[in-house]
């Protein structure tokens, strides 16, 4: 499918839509202390990848971006680039 | 409430400059309260030593601690109220429940991941589910 819709306004969308994965098939568990795997999951500028472009379950999903947020509140992943 | 003990795991985040005193009181004042809350602490150690993702307190760098234990709901009420309380040593710190119960620590700066097969991981695990409680928090 192509990530182009009709209307062209300004709104661009993301052509990163990624083939499904599946973290428990892979052997690994969600842990809020496992910034490498988490980092997998962010954009450059530290934003948590929607679920299209991560190609997770929702479930996963849901996890990882708990697990995002856990890490961020203990320093361990950045909220932003710029921070202060 | 008349609930079992529960598993825990507690990530405390102290500041680098901390006295090695300092961190034995901090050490032993938990355990203390996991033991008075009819608990066992399965482990309790420095997890990692690494820069922070941002500055807290003008700190750059930090200790983490962690604790995973089972315990009753008072020892967490206990334990974070006595690390709000010693604010100046412990930047951050928060309890989640314990995702496996054979499972500790998973990646770190330098842990290898253990292998880990389950295919259903879900957060609830405590070592024998009871089924009525599904899963319920607290």
């Amino acid at each position: 499918m192509s990530a182009r819709r009709a209307g062209g306004g300004g709104r661009r969308f993301y052509s990163r839509r990624r083939k499904p994965r599946n973290l428990a098939k892979e052997g690994k568990s969600i842990d809020y202390k496992d910034t490498e795997l988490l980092s997998q999951f962010i954009t450059e500028r530290k934003k948590i990848l929607p679920k299209r472009s991560t190609g997770l379950c929702r479930k996963e999903q849901r996890k990882v971006a708990i697990a995002i947020k856990r890490a961020r509140f203990m320093a361990l992943l950045p909220y932003t680039v710029t921070h202060k | 409430m008349a609930t079992g003990p529960r598993k825990y795991e507690t990530l405390y985040l102290l500041r680098p400059d901390i006295s090695p005193e300092d961190v034995s009181t901090i050490l032993t004042r938990i355990e203390q309260s996991v033991a008075n809350n009819d608990g066992e602490v399965a482990r309790s150690e420095k997890w990692a030593e690494r820069d922070l993702a941002y500055p807290i307190n003008n700190y750059t760098r930090g200790l983490y601690y962690i604790m995973v234990y089972s315990a009753e709901p008072g020892a967490v009420t206990d334990i974070e109220k006595y690390f709000t309380l010693s604010k100046n040593n412990v930047l951050r710190f928060m309890t989640v429940n314990c995702p496996e119960p054979g499972e500790t620590v998973s990646g770190g700066a330098d842990a290898p991941r253990p292998p880990e097969n389950s295919p259903r991981d879900d957060q609830s695990g405590f070592s024998a589910p009871a089924p009525s409680d599904g899963g319920a928090k607290q």
